[in-house]
């Protein structure tokens, strides 16, 4: 266990330093001096100055990498915005609040979602219930979340007014009474947070269904059946544990589906989050911005991967107990 | 192969929308991109079954137009992303050593980026176009291919006919592609036909966020962008540019499974 | 019938007697499986061969026994280089098969063919049976010489020309092996190694390939490495015979001492075993 969690550790050096490295000559693949072409005429003149300084352009592209790699390890500098002249480190932490709360919220109703109708649909394969079931899952697996968004959108707070269509909170949130507030983010939440949970749910009960089908089908369930073991315990206790271990590391796995879900999400609903800044920065080319961004957002799913395996390993006793006897 | 009933129904529903959005735009009278300022945002109607936007354009043919556009957009991204990955997969699988080793590394890379970041950025950098959006598409859709490949290859080269090959002293290039390939290429075309939906999910995302395709031209996104503008009077516009999307992309994701199922040996027939 | 050689003389007492020429020489093998070291942390092994050693010499039939998981394949798989990591040596006409570059590996491999259990899965399932011998004949040749090659390798393992133009799912369990071994012979190979290769066909039909496999080596002047867990077969077909168990060659000797004396006790259980 100890040299497979090593070995991992180790590979993630070199993933995480082509990352940087793509993230970095995407900016200079970008045509022309950069201190020109991204930036509108009415930019100060302070921050084209900056950005020369910043990628201190009459060096080689050798130094200029070392540069950018050597501040953005050890200073955790990306620059400053272009458009609001703050750290873009800055306003990512700030963005991601929004952007935590929509996603975990999202998951958790996801998963349970998924978890529940997956098992059951799983338990009556073939009968009605699972073909209604797989049927309707497999239309929102095949909606592109968004779609999801604009429809619930347009009916709950465009034509029926009961839910706010944008923003985390009303302008008069700080006025209300703690409840108040309370009740204030719900309203605003309770819209995307279905929208990302439906679309996530219908990802999950695909898999959730289909391992449990294959595990409820397989030789050793089989051979509980046969020994007479009742048949709720082989449900719960064989099958479900079978395909629940799994399906948390494939969690991780899906985690860049889960970023590109809540950022476009974001745009939808107007929420404050990450992929309303990165898509603001990218119409304003506020690239210090895209890059903070993006090399978070990479990070983060590298991180996500490496737990996710680890897990898997962790889960499996048979990987397990091959790396311990070492 | 016929009896396949989820095959059987996605089938039917991919070759119907293909060639209604083919055949149809020739056969229809109206032209997309004609403006009728007399006949702004009418709902549902005989003349117009989709009803007009809010410059009097026809839906109906705007929505097949789009199709056009947004299966074209699928199919041909597809087409390369499944090309680049399955070359990299059998290079990855079948020569191992350190240039598996660097191939899976970068396609961790890759997998990192979340994929409407990396086309939020991308897009940011230069101007939105067509050509520039089929290249960034294929570019940044090819690894889970690469790695099923990858896995496949893994598993063939270890069959008795691949060793036997070897053995017969042919070289890797003929192993590859004469004892390797063909008995691959079936999870290939089932993971490229789930391929055509999720493109055409990314480009309407793309478009709908106005990234992707820009007015006048109209993809199934950008539509669904105008819609968007407009949700309390024109629903129309939303409902059926929504339908258009997730009926195709039903298809093909029925077609799919339902291919799962055929060119399983366990459960289908053998032939292809 | 120029590229098949002259028989050499069918008996093997006159062969030992004659010229002991040696074939193959294997030299204190051993493979493990799993073995794998990053950065001096080493992961658990599994010792499939310990110290194996033995010869074959030209024109005889070596019959390796041993009961599943005593590293019989692991011997198949190893001279047939298809294993990685080892200790030791095999020399094939006195050089070492692991040091071989990649035209001389090329040209050992069509001299020693394999020959496997499962013939179903030997076969290419997109392959007609033409393909599949026309691939193992030498690519210099005309298409002629070709075309007579196939039927000649057909007629020796008894097939109809029919099945030239079926696919591997066409032919009957005992159609696919001949073909296996058709192609086997078709690359003018020296030595083919048996790994189970009769073991999952019906009774009579073992009897049946038993013969073919006899006549063969005779036409030909082939070596065979015989691997079976089937005393019986062994006995009809061997010269000589070696026991493993868990990895280690345990016994090897003339076939009548091993059958008529074994030294160790587990070769006796064995024997005994088979009898019933």
């Amino acid at each position: 266990m100890s040299a497979y969690l090593f070995r991992r550790l180790i590979g993630i050096v070199p993933v995480v330093l082509i990352g940087a490295t793509l993230i970095f000559i995407l900016v200079h693949l970008a045509p022309g001096d950069p201190a020109t072409i991204f930036l509108d005429p009415n930019a100060a003149i302070h921050t084209r100055e900056q950005i020369g300084e910043r990628f201190g352009l009459d060096q080689s592209v050798a130094t200029q990498y070392l540069k950018w790699l050597f501040g953005v390890i050890f200073h955790f500098d990306f620059g400053n915005s272009f458009t609001t002249g703050r750290p873009a480190t800055e306003m990512i932490v700030e963005a991601l609040e929004p952007t935590l709360i929509l996603t975990v919220l999202s998951l958790i109703l996801g998963i349970f979602i998924g978890i529940i109708l997956g098992i059951y649909a799983a338990a009556w394969e073939g009968r009605a219930f699972d073909k209604a079931i797989s049927a309707i899952m497999l239309f929102f697996y095949s909606m592109p979340s968004f779609l999801i968004g604009v429809l619930l959108l347009g009916l709950f707070a465009v034509r029926l007014d009961w839910l706010p269509s944008s923003q985390m909170a009303s302008l008069f949130h700080n006025q209300l009474s703690f409840g108040g507030r309370i009740l204030d983010s719900i309203r605003h939440l309770i819209l995307p947070v279905t929208t990302l949970g439906i679309s996530f749910s219908a990802v999950f009960f695909k898999y959730i269904r289909g391992s449990m089908v294959e595990s409820l089908h397989s030789n050793y369930i089989l051979a509980a059946r046969a020994r007479g073991v009742e048949s709720g315990k082989i449900f719960y206790k064989y099958a479900l544990r079978n395909s629940l271990l799994p399906f948390i590391s494939t969690i991780g796995l899906t985690l860049p589906m889960l970023f590109s879900g809540a950022l476009i999400i974001e745009i939808v609903f107007s929420l404050p989050g990450m992929g309303r800044v990165m898509f603001y920065a990218a119409l304003a080319r506020d690239y210090p911005v895209i890059i903070a961004a993006g090399s978070l957002a990479f990070f983060s799913v590298v991180v996500g991967n490496l737990l996710a395996d680890v897990f898997y390993v962790i889960a499996d006793p048979r990987i397990r107990l091959k790396g311990r006897s070492s | 192969m016929w009896r396949d009933k989820i095959f059987r129904f996605g089938i039917i529903l991919v070759l119907t929308i293909l060639v209604l959005c083919v055949c149809l735009p020739w056969v229809m009278p109206q032209d997309p991109y004609t403006q009728n300022l007399e006949e702004i945002s009418q709902p549902p109607s005989l003349s117009h079954p989709f009803g007009t936007d809010f410059f009097g354009r026809d839906l109906f043919s705007r929505i097949l137009y789009g199709g056009r556009l947004s299966l074209t957009i699928g199919i041909i991204v597809t087409f390369f992303a499944v090309a680049i990955g399955t070359i990299i997969g059998m290079i990855s699988g079948y020569f191992g050593g350190w240039i598996d080793v660097a191939l899976m590394r970068f396609v961790d890379v890759m997998l990192g980026f979340p994929r409407l970041f990396i086309l939020l950025t991308v897009v940011g950098f230069t101007r939105p176009s067509f050509g520039l959006m089929l290249v960034i598409l294929s570019l940044f859709s090819w690894m889970e291919v690469a790695r099923i490949v990858r896995a496949e290859v893994l598993t063939a080269r270890e069959r008795l006919y691949v060793k036997s090959a070897v053995a017969l002293g042919l070289n890797r290039r003929r192993v590859l592609f004469r004892y390797i390939f063909p008995n691959i290429l079936g999870p290939i075309i089932v993971s490229a036909t789930l391929m055509i939906g999720s493109v055409i999910v990314i480009e309407s995302g793309l478009s709908f966020i106005g990234l992707g395709v820009q007015p006048p031209g109209a993809s199934w996104g950008t539509i669904l962008n105008q819609g968007f503008q407009d949700l309390a009077g024109a629903w129309w516009i939303t409902l059926f540019s929504g339908l258009a999307i997730v009926v195709t992309v039903i298809g093909f994701n029925l077609v799919g499974e339902g291919l799962i199922n055929v060119l399983d040996p366990k459960t289908g027939e053998r032939e292809l | 019938m120029s590229w098949i050689r002259k028989p050499a003389s069918g008996n093997y007492k006159m062969i030992m007697n004659s010229d002991c020429e040696k074939l193959l020489d294997v030299k204190e093998l051993t493979v493990r499986y799993g073995q794998r070291k990053t950065f001096g942390l080493r992961e658990k092994t599994v010792v499939a061969l310990n110290n194996v050693s033995f010869l074959i010499h030209r024109g005889e039939t070596l019959a390796l026994v041993g009961e599943t998981g005593s590293g019989k394949s692991t011997i198949a798989m190893s001279i047939l280089h298809f294993v990685a990591r080892h200790s030791g040596e095999i020399l094939y006409r006195g050089k070492n098969i692991w040091k071989y570059k990649r035209g001389e590996l090329r040209a050992y491999h069509r001299k020693v063919q394999p020959v496997f259990q499962n013939a179903d899965e030997s076969l290419n399932p997109r392959l007609k049976v033409r393909s599949t011998l026309l691939d193992a004949l030498d690519p210099a040749l005309s298409s002629e010489e070709k075309n007579r090659r196939i039927i000649e390798c057909l007629s020796a393992v008894q097939l109809n020309e029919n099945v030239l133009s079926r696919f591997p799912h066409q032919l009957s369990g005992g159609q696919k092996q001949r073909v296996c071994i058709a192609r086997a012979l078709a690359t003018e190979s020296e030595m083919l190694i048996l790994d189970e290769a009769i073991s999952s066909q019906d009774l009579s039909l073992q009897a049946h390939l038993l013969k073919l496999l006899s006549e063969l080596k005779q036409k030909f002047s082939l070596t065979y490495l015989y691997i079976s867990h089937d005393l019986e077969t062994v006995r009809v077909i061997a010269d000589r015979v070696g026991i493993l168990k868990d990895g280690r060659l345990i016994e090897i000797g003339d076939k009548d001492e091993i059958f008529n004396s074994p030294k160790e006790s587990y070769t006796q259980l064995l024997l005994e075993r088979s009898r019933f």
